[in-house]
């Protein structure tokens, strides 16, 4: 076997230490013939005699073999396959110490054995870090020391293939840990019941029901002065709440194993472009109900695509632009007041607001003369057959993608926003609720409707002071803790016919008591005009029918304990809606312009 | 100081009756000189005599001594990677 030993250490050298068996001679077995099968399978770097056991002239029996080496080989060969030259040796002593450098080799194959259940000297076997030989031996000596009654002598199985130096200590540690990670799976493996989520749907409507019915009740038994009734239905309303909030645990799972496979896009895709970019991810471990993340993975990959083949530049123009070669795209999630909120992040070259902007006027989605703010600008990518890729790519198409990612997002009473700084990177912001089934609302009525807002977006409620209602009359918004507080009047902004906001009217608005439920999105805060604020319910949100498709800013409806039907408040799009109809709005209510203070809200 | 001669197969089959020679010709009083040339073969169990004879002649402060060695056994005992037990050097690379 040919083998360049100038790169080898001693630590990368098999080390054989043999002591031949008593009869060796009288079987007819010669050393020197061990030495050629050994030099067959490498080179014999060291030998060295061992005369320790060799009996002096008077003691000798010139017929038994006394004699032993320890042997220093360089060898590519498995350790099974030097053991094999030793197999027909009876009664010698053998240790087959594998080289340093193969423990790495034995760690990976550990590492890939299936996670089936083994004895320790079964996985070393199966990665020819042991062979039969030895592992009998060590059983032999197991058994000897369990029929002699040795407790002090009786190790287990690793101590003593480490203790006769058969292998080496990390493998043995290395095994052991694979034997307790299979165990450890099994475990838990036997902890986890597999649910059809259909029977995980029946049960929350269930719940749903029951949260429902229990909201009837409370209302029933406010009328009725009844102590053990009341004590009763409390206790009944607190058990709701918590078989609602694990019900509804029981559909959330990590977004994690979503995040991951973008590891293999990123890598394909920038290996296709001949980009260099690193996927960075954060918040894997935030969990978010399974009918979201299933929805949520195409509209994920689309924009990812688009980062890396439209947003990271190539290596070289990253260098001449004082970037590192390797781009950057970092994929984040994280919890936020009843929402999970999704980032995209790349350190490219961004867009180029003036370029949307005359895209958008090319394209006819931009009018002449319109005004329109940054963001709105950066949000043209979102519209319908909007690119402005110089060239059609196999990886992110182009652009036509975006309007189907802004309107998947959107079915999931989601939201998505952009920002950009040119030469610096792109942020894609997608906002999605924990939870489609049941949520913790706060109940208010406008004239004698009602309606619910999402309890975790309500920061804060008040009423307001004479001043700031005469106001609110000259302006939508008001000053609150020498803060801006933008206010949206409900009654008019839901109102289809507004010809009736007449003089009269604002006249009565002003003499009117105003409620003011402060909201608090996406670090942004606004005000809602509402009549009465009616307290805590636990909302269980129901699609709103066909009729009502189209139909913006609403969740979707809840039933309440009075057996009303109250519709729920979707707060982003509501907010969205708002920029939308911005100027038609406000310039309906005021003939002023007041935008300002919404859109420094929204944007 | 006269050498101790040995003759005959030096191999498993007649190790015992060259043992012999040596115990009945070997006195602590003189170095252990050991005459090969008459010696017509050699197996490991010779060579394993003669290791047992220099342990024995070191143990009782005795000089030990191989002459006239014949190739083969030169190259039996570089074989079996044990010349430097006999010859006290270090046997370093040494390919078989």
């Amino acid at each position: 076997m040919e083998i360049d030993d100038k790169e080898h250490t001693a630590t990368e050298h098999y080390h054989i230490s043999l002591r031949l068996g008593i009869d060796t001679f009288r079987q007819g077995f010669d050393p020197a013939t061990l030495f050629r099968q050994i030099a067959d399978l490498g080179k014999i770097k060291e030998t060295i005699f061992i005369p320790q056991n060799l009996l002096l002239m008077d003691e000798l029996d010139p017929e038994s073999c006394y004699l032993g080496w320890e042997i220093t080989l360089l060898s590519h060969e498995k350790k099974e396959v030097i053991s094999e030259i030793f197999q027909f040796l009876d009664a010698c002593q053998l240790t087959i110490l594998p080289p340093q450098s193969h423990f790495s080799e034995y760690q990976n194959l550990i590492e890939q054995l299936p996670d089936e259940e083994m004895a320790l000297g079964q996985i070393l076997l199966q990665t020819s870090s042991l062979t039969h030989n030895e592992l009998q031996m060590v059983l032999n000596q197991q058994q000897d020391n369990t029929d002699v009654g040795d407790s002090a002598a009786k190790h287990l199985t690793g101590e003593l293939l480490v203790e006769n130096q058969m292998v080496q200590k990390e493998v043995v540690e290395e095994a052991l840990n694979k034997q307790n990670k299979v165990r450890e799976k099994k475990q838990n493996a036997l902890n986890f019941v597999k649910v059809d989520s259909a029977k995980l749907d029946k049960l929350i409507n269930l719940v749903g029901e029951l949260v429902i019915n229990g909201a009837k009740l409370n209302q029933i038994t406010g009328h009725i002065a009844d102590d053990e009734l009341a004590e009763t239905t409390e206790g009944m309303t607190m058990a709701l709440e918590d078989l609602r909030e694990n019900a509804l645990g029981l559909r959330m799972v990590p977004i994690g194993t979503t995040f991951n496979r973008f590891h293999r896009v990123i890598r394909d895709t920038s290996k296709d472009l001949e980009k260099e970019i690193k996927l960075e991810i954060y918040g894997a471990e935030t969990e978010l109900d399974k009918t979201v993340i299933e929805k949520i993975g195409d509209p994920l990959m689309h924009l990812i695509r688009n980062s890396i083949d439209h947003g990271i530049e190539m290596p070289d123009e990253r260098q001449r632009l004082g970037k590192p070669r390797e781009g950057r795209v970092t994929l984040q999630a994280r919890h936020e007041a009843g929402y999970i909120t999704i980032q995209i992040i790349d350190d490219g070259k961004g867009l180029d607001a003036d370029v949307l902007l005359a895209k958008g006027l090319e394209k006819g989605i931009v009018k002449e003369n319109e005004k329109l703010s940054r963001q709105e600008i950066l949000n043209l990518i979102f519209s319908a057959g909007f690119s402005t890729a110089q060239e059609i790519s196999n990886i992110s198409g182009r652009g036509v993608g975006m309007d189907v990612v802004r309107r998947n997002i959107e079915v999931l009473r989601g939201n998505v926003t952009i920002d950009s700084e040119l030469g610096q990177g792109t942020t894609i912001t997608i906002q999605l609720p924990l939870t489609l089934a049941i949520i913790d609302g706060f109940h208010v009525s406008i004239d004698s409707e009602s309606y619910i807002f999402p309890l975790d977006m309500v920061h804060e409620c008040l009423t307001l002071t004479a001043e700031q209602i005469e106001e609110t009359s000259v302006h939508n918004y008001i000053t609150l803790r020498e803060e801006v507080l933008p206010i949206v009047h409900l009654k008019e902004y839901f109102a289809a016919d507004n010809t009736h906001f007449n003089e009269a009217y604002m006249n009565h608005r002003i003499r009117e008591r105003h409620n003011i439920v402060v909201i608090e999105f996406s670090n942004k805060k606004i005000g809602l005009i509402v009549n009465e604020l009616l307290g805590e319910v636990q909302a269980v949100i129901k699609p709103l029918g066909r009729v009502f498709k189209g139909l913006s800013g609403f969740a979707g409806f809840t039933i309440l304990g009075s057996g009303l039907v109250a519709l729920v408040l979707d707060i982003p799009g509501l907010i969205q809606q708002v920029i939308g109809s911005e100027h038609d709005y406000f310039e309906s209510l005021t003939q002023k312009s007041i935008c300002s203070g919404v859109n420094q809200v929204v944007h | 100081m006269n050498p101790i001669q040995l003759s005959g197969e030096g191999t498993i089959y007649e190790i015992v009756s060259i043992h012999q020679q040596i115990h009945d010709n070997w006195s602590v009083d003189t170095d252990m000189i050991l005459d090969v040339s008459a010696i017509t073969e050699v197996d490991a169990s010779f060579i394993q005599l003669l290791a047992s004879c220099k342990k024995t002649a070191e143990s009782n402060h005795q000089t030990f001594q191989i002459i006239n060695q014949p190739e083969t056994l030169n190259d039996k005992m570089a074989a079996m990677f044990m010349q430097d037990f006999f010859t006290g050097e270090s046997l370093q690379e040494e390919e078989a």
